[in-house]
């Protein structure tokens, strides 16, 4: 079991707002292993569209991104790389 | 100027004003405690609500990413249904139900209201907003709970294109119908209420627009071109110069049909009759313009969708008198052909219909009407009191077996004793008969047909049944063949039977109208072909085109197709067959 945190930075122009949130949780929700996001001490279900907007995240807001399970690296890894590419919104790049 | 593409979901051109009817109003919810051990069904009806609003979401999508040019309203409601499937959300609003017991409408109202505040303390404007698509999918969860209707009637002076979200039965059957140029909608079906009811009207439409009623503003004008199912508002003055254009071919071309012979005449003179499917309330009005010769199925049951409850033998007495009184003007040999109510499976009336496991296996239709026979005995009586006043004939739906056809005729001569005790004059001789849907009573028609005078085959529940498969559900919707061996094997056994019977048998389904397929049917011998009156002037025109020996021909192949060939090989065949006969084909569909 492995437990992991990294720190993304949102890079699109709108933030964490339904498309992204949606995006992020779907993703994470690929993964067996946990996911908890926090931002500014508040921690919440990294699974969950809903919880992500309430984090209330905007661009260049830091996400501390925790994953713990079999497979927390290939989880943390493919969130990273949605979050660099800017969620693939053409507007938002 | 703005087009938008959606779904042609009835024929036809109109241009007009738009009156925005919004969805926005909050749709009152109480709270209440279930009882100890329904906790289940409640949960049960918060799963059913969550799913049917899942499968709407998904036509939408499927509808918007196909049809709009950037693909970007698909994606909000993409969003909204990981908003409606969101794990924290669910389990709050499961846990309130299974838990707390409380009910599952108040639970829905609950769970969201708790991210809904902590949305409305965010600091950023942009978040905040975003309690409108919480706000949707509250609104959509609270609609399939509650079957919520808009309080405000709509109250239109003068005519106009009607812009809504989605429109419920009774706010359909409502509408003024005289003032209803065109519909535009978000919603996503050409099978729902609206769009039956705007083909039963000849009232163009266009559904699964996505946020067309956020896009325009009441009173824009908008040019609705249901043939193509898109939406122009604010046209430039070419495009409007262009649309007229194209109305006035279209005139044209139902002008050249206006040839004075009556609708449904072949090449050579002979005729398939063309009745009209209409639903009370419906402007009589343009089933003569159109060319229906008759009514060959009126929808009884929209007199009890539109109030939600029984209408009082009076109500329903007006309303048949006013169709039978009509239908003399249509031909010599006219009738209006009253389908007695016709409630369970996908049409629900509150305080009637109640909770089935399997609704389209259930309590439906005649047999409702066996198991509430106070209801049934009102509409016969009301029937038969209109019956005095025009050409008015009587079927049963859903009928699977002579018990049924027996027990209707017990409570038939019932009631015809006390109108006689009464004094009242009525059509002694008022036909009555079984419409063929169930595959039992097509297999058995033979033994049915005893207890009829004549059949009307609804093809739609006669497939759906034969299939065992939904067409509104995408998944199985391809097994869903009106053409299939086995459909064709049912269809060539009851035209048969009521052939040698000399039983007149029509086909009221929706493939009636469906140039490849009612073609076919009245190939095989149905006397009537009965359809919505936007339909009736394209059959017209096919018709015109074809003889009698031709039809017959077209008979032949479809019947010698029955040695392993799929539905669609069939199918497929049938068209190619109509396009070597009417090599325009293509052109008289757009």
């Amino acid at each position: 079991m492995a437990k992991i945190t990294r720190e993304l930075t949102l890079l699109n122009k709108y933030g964490m707002h339904v498309r992204p949130a949606g995006l992020f949780a779907k993703t994470a929700s690929k993964y067996d292993c946990d996911v908890e996001v926090e931002k500014d001490g508040n921690v919440v279900a990294g699974k969950s569209i809903m919880a992500l907007m309430t984090l209330e995240a905007s661009c260049g807001s830091v996400l501390k991104v925790t994953a713990d399970g079999d497979d927390a690296e290939e989880c943390l890894d493919d969130i990273a790389a949605l979050i660099g590419r800017k969620f693939d919104i053409p507007d938002e790049q | 100027m703005l087009t938008l593409a959606g779904l042609a979901t009835a024929r036809g051109l109109a241009s007009g004003p738009v009156y925005l009817y919004r969805g926005d109003e909050e749709i009152p919810v109480s709270e209440y405690v279930i009882p100890v051990g329904r906790e289940g069904d409640e949960f049960m009806r918060l799963k059913k609500a969550r799913a049917d609003v899942g499968r709407d979401l998904e036509t939408l999508i499927g509808v918007l990413s196909e049809r709009s040019q950037d693909g970007q309203d698909a994606k909000v409601f993409e969003g909204h249904l990981m908003i409606l499937e969101d794990p924290i959300l669910k389990k709050e609003v499961d846990k309130l139900v299974v838990e707390n017991r409380i009910n599952a409408e108040a639970a829905v109202k609950k769970g969201i209201d708790k991210f809904r505040k902590q949305f409305q303390r965010m600091n950023d404007e942009y978040f905040r907003e975003r309690v409108r698509d919480l706000d949707d999918v509250e609104r959509r969860l609270l609609r399939a709970l509650t079957g919520f209707t808009r309080s405000n009637h709509l109250e239109l002076s003068s005519p106009c294109i009607i812009v809504a979200d989605d429109l419920t039965p009774s706010e359909t059957v409502q509408l003024p119908r005289d003032k209803v140029l065109g519909f535009a909608t978000n919603g996503g079906s050409t099978t729902s209420h609206v769009a039956l009811l705007a083909r039963a009207m000849g009232i163009p439409c266009v559904t699964g627009l996505g946020f067309v009623t956020q896009k325009v503003k009441p009173g824009a004008l908008v040019l609705l071109d249901g043939n193509a199912g898109t939406i122009t508002v604010n046209p430039d003055e070419r495009t409007i110069a262009d649309f007229a254009e194209l109305v006035r071919k279209q005139h044209e071309s139902e002008a050249a049909l206006n040839d004075g012979k009556p609708a449904g005449t072949l090449k050579d003179g002979g005729e398939v009759k063309i009745f009209a499917n209409v639903h009370p309330g419906v402007p009589f009005g343009a089933l003569k313009d159109m060319g229906a010769r008759g009514i060959g199925l009126y929808r009884s049951e929209y007199l009890w969708l539109n109030g939600e409850k029984e209408p009082d033998e009076e109500t329903q007495f007006e309303a048949y008198k006013a169709a039978a009184e009509y239908v003399r003007n249509l031909s010599p040999d006219a009738h209006v052909t009253i389908r007695a109510l016709d409630i369970g499976g996908d049409k629900t009336v509150r305080g009637i219909t109640v909770k089935e496991n399997n609704p389209f296996l259930g309590n439906r239709s005649i047999r409702y009407l066996l198991s509430d026979k106070d209801v049934f005995r009102r509409q016969l009586r009301a029937i038969l009191r209109a019956s005095a006043f025009g050409k008015i004939e009587i079927m049963y739906p859903m009928v699977s077996c002579v018990e049924e056809m027996q027990e209707a005729a017990v409570v038939m001569e019932e009631v015809k004793r006390e109108l006689d005790a009464e004094g009242i004059r009525y059509d002694r001789n008022v036909p009555v008969g079984a419409m063929i849907e169930v595959p039992a009573a097509a297999i058995n028609a033979r033994a049915i047909a005893k207890y009829c005078k004549f059949f009307s085959i609804g093809t739609n529940d006669l497939i759906q049944y034969t299939m065992a498969a939904d067409r509104s559900n995408d998944e199985v919707a391809h097994l869903y063949q009106p053409t299939h061996p086995a459909v064709l094997t049912l269809m060539r056994h009851i035209i048969r039977v009521a052939n040698e019977l000399k039983l007149p048998v029509s086909v009221c389904g929706e493939s009636a109208s469906d140039p490849i397929v009612g073609v076919l049917w009245a190939s095989m011998g149905t006397d009537v072909l009965s359809m919505s009156a936007t339909y009736i002037p394209l059959m017209s025109k096919i018709l015109r085109r074809l003889t009698r020996r031709d039809l017959d021909e077209y008979k032949e192949l479809a019947m010698s197709m029955q040695n392993g060939e799929t539905g669609s090989e069939i199918l497929e065949a049938c068209r190619k067959w109509m396009e070597s006969k009417i090599p325009d084909l293509e052109a008289l569909l757009i």
